[in-house]
């Protein structure tokens, strides 16, 4: 089912288009820097002293930004042996069973993402430790010992000086320093620009889940899972070998 | 009991078809909120600090891209050629061809399934072609293709070694000797039941075949050059190694073989010049890659450039009479004597000399014994290969009836146009679509694999939140556990899990629980980390969730089941391998510490 993902319309294709040629400039780009130090560190003996960070903020782009396009691609590996035990109308109950699941975890990591990143950019982070809005009660109140918080949103300190370790501000330097940190001036990246894949790429990854879950629901793919790690190129040999033999 | 929770629920997620990563993330976040205080916000960090926060791991999409180009560009084609050429006339051969290229595939990429993939969907054809049973070549090319993770390089390696903090250049060292061995168990497996079953075998082609074979494979080989001698010379890190190999795959892809790219379809010499200009441009084409050499060299040693171009000056010299005295020879007949007497001279020679300065120096004997092989490969292997390989270009060329001046004239403006195209054409090939083609699937593995990574490294958090391993480590010691029992149970625990989850993933979580058992034990971390992975290999032929065995029948158009049953023959070669491994330490470390020196344990 890999790769065999057809957009339905003008505008998925145009964001299947994106998504993949984002995956391939992240990917390209890692390559790219880590080889220019080398050859600079041996050949002019200096270095980008910010290439190994970017690179390494390159990598985590592009496997948080990828989460969501292996779920739509179906691409993520799963253990399929029990499922092929069952009958397809159970199949399927099982499949809508695990894309909740997924769709609760990405909800709880949603959660995270947000009050990681958020006191970084000088926004608030939510209350509560599982669901906005609701937090311990004191002893012997509340409903099972939970209550509604005043706010979905606590006070957070504002973080918006943190800055990374070496990636400098290619542009846009002055307006980053007047909204995150009340105009004083950054001397590297703040931290929030390369975190802010964090809260995108889940956010992107409910979305996903729920397009999946409606996709199992009206019976177009039937799990979430492939149990193996090179269907592509298993499918191109496979073709070619029946042509051969 | 906590953990048995934890691990009943990543079963049981797992059981009821969620993606590994979702199962292993899910299980321990629930198992944070519920029985400590962690936050999810510092859930989602350490989600975001596992790619950033892992120097080590970064290798792990280089090197799939590294082989990602490999596996399209044609070079595993071009080592399946050299390896029929070396091997295939024994009785069983075209299997232990398969084997061969599967180990030389496997020095070139960090993965069993792109190994079974590379080599199998173009061996397996072959060898039903040539008479076997499809079953019989699917069992030895799923069988050898996991080397691939045994031979460095190796993805899984790379996880141990970041799991456990050891060197990922002592692990990578380590897996050479059990690598080899493993190859060669195979290789003698099938020539007793070739034997026995009188397979066919194929035809001797002639060293010239042998040495032309080299020389076109060559260029994907020297990757290997790249990634362990960088390492090892302590030129790069194991990162900036992989990193560097996918950029010199891209460009022996691309620009050497274009098998892929803009230039596909192009070849170096026109059509109706092959046999003409052959001679003439390995002339050119010697010369130009031995300028190149020199001039890397010159340029990291800090020497003088005119050195190089002596250097190449000289050589084409050299070549120039050599080719005359080739294209002579071959008109009269004494070719052979010609070649056997110029690869005396410029290999045998300098060889011999070589070899005796490395006995004759006191240094130790396996040291010596490696000092030798790379004295081999680097000073007789060379020679011998441009001496054959210009004996070949010469009797194409008689076959053409050209004159020897011709040749070079149409080898020179060969090299020369095609150079020029390359150059053209370095740009388009960046943003060419089989480029992004292959970006894209690098990326898309990398992607799957690192979601379990970093869900696997949440769970090891959990792990090492709750100090399971040491429990583990106390209550096995107070069972007055030994060395050998002990690693009866892991290779137990991991033939188990192995079966069931992604190498590597298995290895983040697994890893630190034994890690400290072993060390207290006394058991060498390097020597803990090979007896994994072999294990890992195992897994990866053993249903329900074997890679290898998804992959093969998917090449090899066969159901799952009867790959299984194909592999059993050579599954039980595995085993008594990982019991060799198992319990004789010095297949591992042997290497490791010769080249490294003792490892020093800190923990």
């Amino acid at each position: 089912m890999s790769g065999a993902y057809i957009p339905k319309n003008r505008l998925g294709a145009i964001v299947h288009t994106l998504e993949e040629s984002l995956i391939a400039v992240l990917m390209g780009l890692m390559t790219i820097v880590t080889f220019i130090n080398v050859v600079l560190r041996y050949g002019f003996d200096s270095s980008l002293i910010w290439g190994l960070e970017l690179t390494l903020v390159l990598f985590a782009w592009l496997v948080l930004f990828g989460i969501a396009y292996g779920f739509k691609v179906v691409s993520h590996l799963g253990v399929d042996a029990v499922l092929n035990l069952l009958k397809p109308s159970r199949r399927r109950w099982l499949g809508i069973l695990a894309a909740l699941l997924c769709i609760f975890y990405a909800l709880l990591l949603l959660k995270g993402a947000w009050d990681y990143w958020a006191p970084f950019a000088g926004l608030d982070a939510t209350t509560g430790r599982v669901i906005p809005g609701i937090i311990a009660a004191p002893e012997g109140s509340g409903w099972f010992g939970f209550m509604f918080a005043d706010s979905i949103f606590e006070n957070s300190r504002d973080q918006g000086w943190y800055e990374t370790e070496q990636l400098p501000i290619p542009f846009a330097k002055e307006w980053l320093e007047a909204t995150f940190n009340v105009g004083e001036e950054y001397e590297k990246m703040p931290r929030f620009v390369p975190y802010a894949m964090l809260p995108f790429a889940i956010a992107l990854m409910v979305f996903r889940l729920v397009q999946n879950l409606i996709r199992i629901v009206r019976g177009e793919i039937d799990c979430l899972i492939v149990s193996h790690e090179a269907e592509d190129a298993v499918e191109e040999a496979g073709a070619t070998l029946s042509k051969e033999t | 009991m906590d953990v048995a929770i934890l691990f009943g629920m990543v079963i049981g997620l797992l059981a009821i078809g969620l993606p590994i990563a979702v199962a292993l993330g899910l299980s321990s976040t629930l198992f944070l909120l519920v029985f400590s205080d962690s936050s999810l916000a510092s859930i989602a960090q350490s989600l975001y600090q596992a790619m950033a926060g892992h120097y080590t791991l970064l290798a792990i999409p280089f090197f799939i891209l590294a082989s990602s180009f490999m596996s399209t560009g044609g070079v595993a084609r071009r080592i399946i050629d050299f390896a029929i050429a070396i091997i295939g006339h024994v009785r069983g051969g075209l299997a232990i061809a398969g084997v061969l290229a599967c180990m030389l595939f496997a020095a070139l990429s960090g993965s069993s399934p792109a190994t079974v993939v590379a080599v199998g969907s173009i061996v397996i054809a072959g060898m039903v072609k040539s008479g076997y049973s499809k079953d019989f070549a699917a069992g030895v090319i799923c069988n050898a293709g996991t080397l691939g993770i045994l031979i460095p390089p190796s993805i899984v390696m790379v996880v141990y070694a970041s799991a456990t903090d050891v060197s990922v250049g002592r692990m990578f060292l380590a897996g050479v000797i059990p690598g080899l061995l493993a190859g060669v168990m195979l290789m003698i497996t099938i020539y007793v039941i070739a034997r026995i079953k009188n397979l066919p075998k194929g035809e001797w082609l002639g060293w010239s075949e042998i040495f032309s074979t080299i020389l076109t494979a060559s260029w994907g080989l020297f990757l290997m050059v790249v990634i362990l001698g960088g390492i090892y010379g302590g030129v790069f890190t194991p990162t900036e190694a992989a990193a560097i190999a996918s950029i010199y795959a891209f460009i022996v892809s691309i620009f050497i073989y274009r098998d892929m790219g803009p230039l596909k379809g192009r070849p170096w010499l026109q059509a109706g010049e092959e046999d003409v200009g052959l001679l003439g441009m390995r002339i050119w084409g010697f010369t130009l890659v031995t300028l190149i050499l020199y001039s890397v060299a010159c340029f990291m040693l800090d020497l003088p450039m005119s050195i190089a171009f002596w250097a190449a000056g000289i050589f084409l010299v050299i070549a120039l009479i050599l080719g005359a005295l080739m294209a002579q020879a071959v008109k009269d007949g004494w070719e052979m004597l010609l070649a056997v007497g110029a690869v005396a001279l410029f290999g045998l020679l300098p060889m011999l000399y070589g070899l005796w300065s490395i006995w004759s120096s006191d240094a130790g004997a396996i040291f010596q014994i490696i000092q030798s092989v790379m004295a081999v490969m680097v000073l007789l292997l060379p020679p011998a290969v441009f001496v054959f390989a210009m004996l070949r270009a010469a009797e194409r060329l008689a076959v053409s009836g050209e004159t020897y001046d011709r040749s070079v004239m149409v080898g020179a403006t060969a090299i020369i146009r095609s150079n020029f195209e390359n150059i053209v054409m370095a740009i388009p090939a960046l943003v060419h679509k089989d480029t992004k083609h292959t970006l894209l699937e690098a990326g898309k593995l990398t992607i799957m694999l690192m979601f379990i990574i970093a869900n696997a490294l949440i769970l090891k958090h959990v792990l090492t939140d709750e100090q399971i391993p040491q429990h583990i480590t106390e209550a096995m010691l107070a069972a007055g556990l030994g060395p050998i029992t002990f690693l009866i149970i892991v290779n137990i625990i991991l033939l188990i899990g192995g079966q069931f989850m992604e190498p590597s993933g298995l290895i983040v979580i697994v890893a630190p629980l034994v890690f400290p058992i072993a060390i207290q034990l006394g058991i060498d971390p390097i020597h803990l980390g090979i007896i994994m992975v072999v294990n890992m290999e195992i897994g990866m032929i053993t249903p329900p969730v074997g890679l290898n065995l998804f992959v093969t029948s998917g090449v090899a158009n066969m159901s799952m089941m009867r790959v299984v049953r194909a592999a059993l023959p050579f599954l039980a070669v595995l085993f008594v391998f990982l019991i060799l491994v198992t319990y004789i330490p010095w297949l591992s470390t042997a290497l490791p510490t010769a080249y490294m020196g003792p490892e020093i344990i800190t923990n």
